[in-house]
């Protein structure tokens, strides 16, 4: 056992050694970002909500209704349904349950027509489950259905 | 008092039809009364509303990988608790429960029970699509409970697998949101109303 | 002098406790401060992934594979279910795609090693620890966003090689960010090997002996700790492990304190396996042409091994011939690793079973399955 002159030694050496890296992280640049009020810039690959942007020269999806995306879909959240044939068919009903999507990319890979893309937005969340299901109109939107919430920070 | 114990004297009255009325309650309902007493009481409101929507105390509690992106959100870059969310250890300290992953229905109970023993007011943040609806683990399964809110009631969802912790941290915004719209004092007149009537 | 009568106490540790790293549940047997015994219940965390497996086909398992097993390893766990289909049915895999793949399972073991220092040094009362290493992590976190476009879970890995290629300029962000990492891995040195109160609390504490970590089939660092020099990334060497230099550290003391040093250790490893990788990278293709989504696999038996932050992850594949796996097994090393837990807590005192428990560096999502 070291005596106590010793311990003490010991203690005031470690508590040195720990202001000075406190002192030297004072220093450094600030890592926190203020997230309400400044954001982060996501990746181009960044797997966020899921969208069928509306192509600007035809006026409408580029899906070529292949049903490729709702078969790879490991969460079978996609619901596809066509009517007509050949070149007339048109989308009725295209649906995405983002509460349970998982976000893993396949049906974007998979899509032979880049039709269903991910979108950089992330900030979802809603009081209402149902706010979850986004059907042809919001995945056309491509964006969050309900305004990104501001909090108590006005 | 065919025990022969001593008499018990009652702290909160209860009125004769047996609604239980607390005496801060009936404070309120005097001061409702007053002229000029519904701006005073919505005042008191917004007091207390703004001084719960900003320290938000959660649970710490995780399940499963939405965990791990909570815990960024609290580490440095996100660091919550430039919001008042500070995670409590204990239950009978939350105000908040963030269900971060999955819950079984062997974890279901165990949710329940925390969730009970959290003091009023208390808010639930279903976090991930796996805390909202079973989500990657909806098909296929017989483990997985599919939607914590079969469980427990939810205010906020944050859809992801897992939510960026920024998604989260817009989850607690629409939390605050929400607590400071909130009628706390004056719905709870509203209900007594027309019982008494 | 009548002798005090003493009686034995269960204690209920969990299912919620913030220090369990998830949901396990300990049935601790205690006379009074010390520890008689120690049961796990697990089962908290069942997702019942093997049987989910057998409903979706490989390249679903892959998604399948970073969310259900563990969490915190998602691109190792691709790596093993890919790894299992690959060899079945003899995919040929790029060199290119070779690299990456050791890069990134590099980079997700000095992510999961990162979060159990954060969280452990929560567990000892270091807070600060924890503060630094999600600064860290969060850095790994924007390498792999660039790249897989996830942040935990990536679904990056496919039968054949990788996803997308390596966007211009990572490797140098790469290289950049392993250097910055190098200088804080000496700064967490200084800020807890040589601390009184965490060599206090880690050293001489848990011992689990070199016999007993065979007898128990440990792995990964738990089993390193303990003098047994088991690496499947040196015994069976699989992508680029055999190309690259590296060290396996072993301790012999088998104490958390050894623990804690082997993962200190290997975060440098895995800094200069990393290095090492993109230096002698080739360029060229990263994904083998012609293997579709839906691949089928010929019928047979595969047992394939790799080396996850925490052990020896093993996957038992049966195959029919179909597009999905007939049935798939994991042998998951913190489920092995829990096993021994209940040898080291022998005889300890009630504090130091936080301790113990975080330095077996256990997730419950992998224990469970
Ligand atoms: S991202 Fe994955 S889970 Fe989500 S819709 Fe696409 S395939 Fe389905
Ligand atoms: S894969 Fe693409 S083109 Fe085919 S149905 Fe889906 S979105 Fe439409
Ligand atoms: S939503 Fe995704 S990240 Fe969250 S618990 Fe479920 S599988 Fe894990």
């Amino acid at each position: 056992m070291p005596s106590l002159l010793q311990r003490t030694a010991q203690a005031v050496q470690g508590l040195v050694t720990g202001l000075g890296v406190t002192f030297q992280n004072l220093a450094r640049p600030k890592v926190t970002l203020m997230y309400p009020l400044e954001k982060s810039n996501v990746s181009p690959r960044w797997h966020g909500l899921l969208a069928l942007p509306v192509d600007t020269e035809t006026g409408n999806d580029k899906c070529i209704i292949c049903f490729q995306c709702e078969r790879i879909c490991p969460s079978r959240c996609i619901h596809i349904e066509a009517t007509g044939k050949g070149k007339e068919r048109v989308l009725t009903r295209f649906d995405i349950e983002m509460d349970k999507c998982q976000y893993c990319g396949l049906c974007v890979e998979v899509c032979p027509t880049e039709a269903i893309v991910f979108t950089p937005h992330y900030e979802a969340s809603t009081y209402n489950r149902a706010n979850l299901l986004y059907t042809l109109e919001d995945l056309h939107r491509a964006a969050p259905k309900e305004p990104v919430a501001r909090g108590i920070l006005r | 008092m065919s025990s022969g114990g001593p008499e018990v004297t009652r702290m909160v009255r209860i009125p004769a039809d047996g609604s239980k009325t607390a005496p801060v309650e009936q404070l309120v309902e005097v001061l409702h009364r007053l002229p000029g007493g519904q701006i005073l009481v919505t005042s008191i409101e917004n007091v207390l509303n703004w001084a719960r929507a900003r320290s938000i105390w959660p649970l710490t509690f995780g399940l499963a990988c939405c965990a791990m992106e909570m815990m960024q959100a609290m580490g440095t870059r996100f660091d919550l608790d430039r919001f008042g969310v500070i995670p409590r250890a204990t239950p009978r300290q939350a105000d908040l429960i963030i269900v971060a992953g999955r819950c079984t229905i062997k974890m279901a109970p165990v949710v329940r029970r925390l969730w009970e023993q959290m003091p009023e007011p208390k808010y639930v943040i279903s976090m991930g699509s796996c805390a909202t609806c079973g989500g990657p683990f909806y098909y296929d399964n017989y483990s997985i409970l599919k939607g914590i809110d079969t469980v427990i009631p939810v205010d906020v969802y944050v859809p992801g697998c897992p939510p960026r912790p920024e998604a989260l941290i817009e989850g607690v915004l629409k939390l605050q949101e929400k607590i400071q719209k909130e009628r706390r004092l004056t719905r709870r007149l509203g209900e007594a109303a027309p019982a008494g009537a | 002098m009548p002798s005090l009568r003493t009686e034995e106490l269960i204690l209920n540790m969990g299912p919620q406790h913030p220090s369990t790293h998830g949901v396990l549940r300990l049935l601790v047997t205690l006379d009074g401060e010390n520890i008689v015994e120690v049961q796990p219940d697990i089962g908290y965390l069942h997702s019942s992934v093997e049987k989910m497996m057998e409903h979706r086909n490989y390249t679903q398992n892959i998604a399948l594979a970073d969310r259900g097993m563990d969490y915190l390893s998602a691109l190792v766990n691709e790596m093993a279910v890919i790894r299992a289909a690959e060899t079945l049915a003899e995919v040929p895999v790029p060199e290119r795609a070779r690299y990456i793949r050791t890069i990134f399972m590099e980079l997700q073991r000095l992510a999961s090693h990162l979060l159990w220092l954060g969280t452990y040094g929560i567990d000892l009362g270091a807070f600060t620890a924890f503060l630094w290493c999600m600064r860290e992590r969060e850095l790994i976190m924007d390498l792999f966003e660039a790249v897989t476009g996830g942040r935990l879970h990536h679904v990056y890995f496919r039968l054949g090689g990788v996803n997308e290629d390596l966007p211009p300029g990572w490797t140098d962000r790469c290289r950049e960010f392993c250097h910055y990492f190098l200088n804080r891995l000496d700064e967490y040195h200084k800020l807890l090997t040589g601390n009184p109160i965490w060599q206090a609390r880690t050293q001489g504490i848990g011992v689990l002996t070199r016999d007993q970590a065979i007898a128990f089939g440990a792995c990964g660092p738990v089993a390193r700790a303990s003098g047994l020099a088991w690496d499947v990334r040196k015994s069976h060497p699989y992508e680029v492990y055999d190309r690259v230099e590296f060290q396996v550290p072993v301790y012999t003391e088998g104490d958390c304190y050894a623990r804690y040093l082997v993962r200190m250790d290997e975060m440098r490893e895995a800094t200069r396996i990393i290095l090492q990788c993109l230096d002698q990278m080739p360029p060229g293709e990263v994904r083998a042409p012609r293997v579709p989504l839906n691949l089928k696999v010929p019928p047979g038996e595969v047992y394939t091994r790799v080396e996850s932050p925490r052990g020896d992850l093993g996957i038992h594949l049966v195959s029919t011939g179909g597009e999905t796996p007939w049935r798939v097994k994991i042998r998951a090393p913190s489920f092995v690793n829990l096993h021994a837990l209940t040898e080291m807590m022998k005889g300890w005192k009630v504090a130091d079973i936080i301790a113990i428990l975080g330095s077996i560096d256990i997730v419950l999502a992998d224990v469970d399955r």
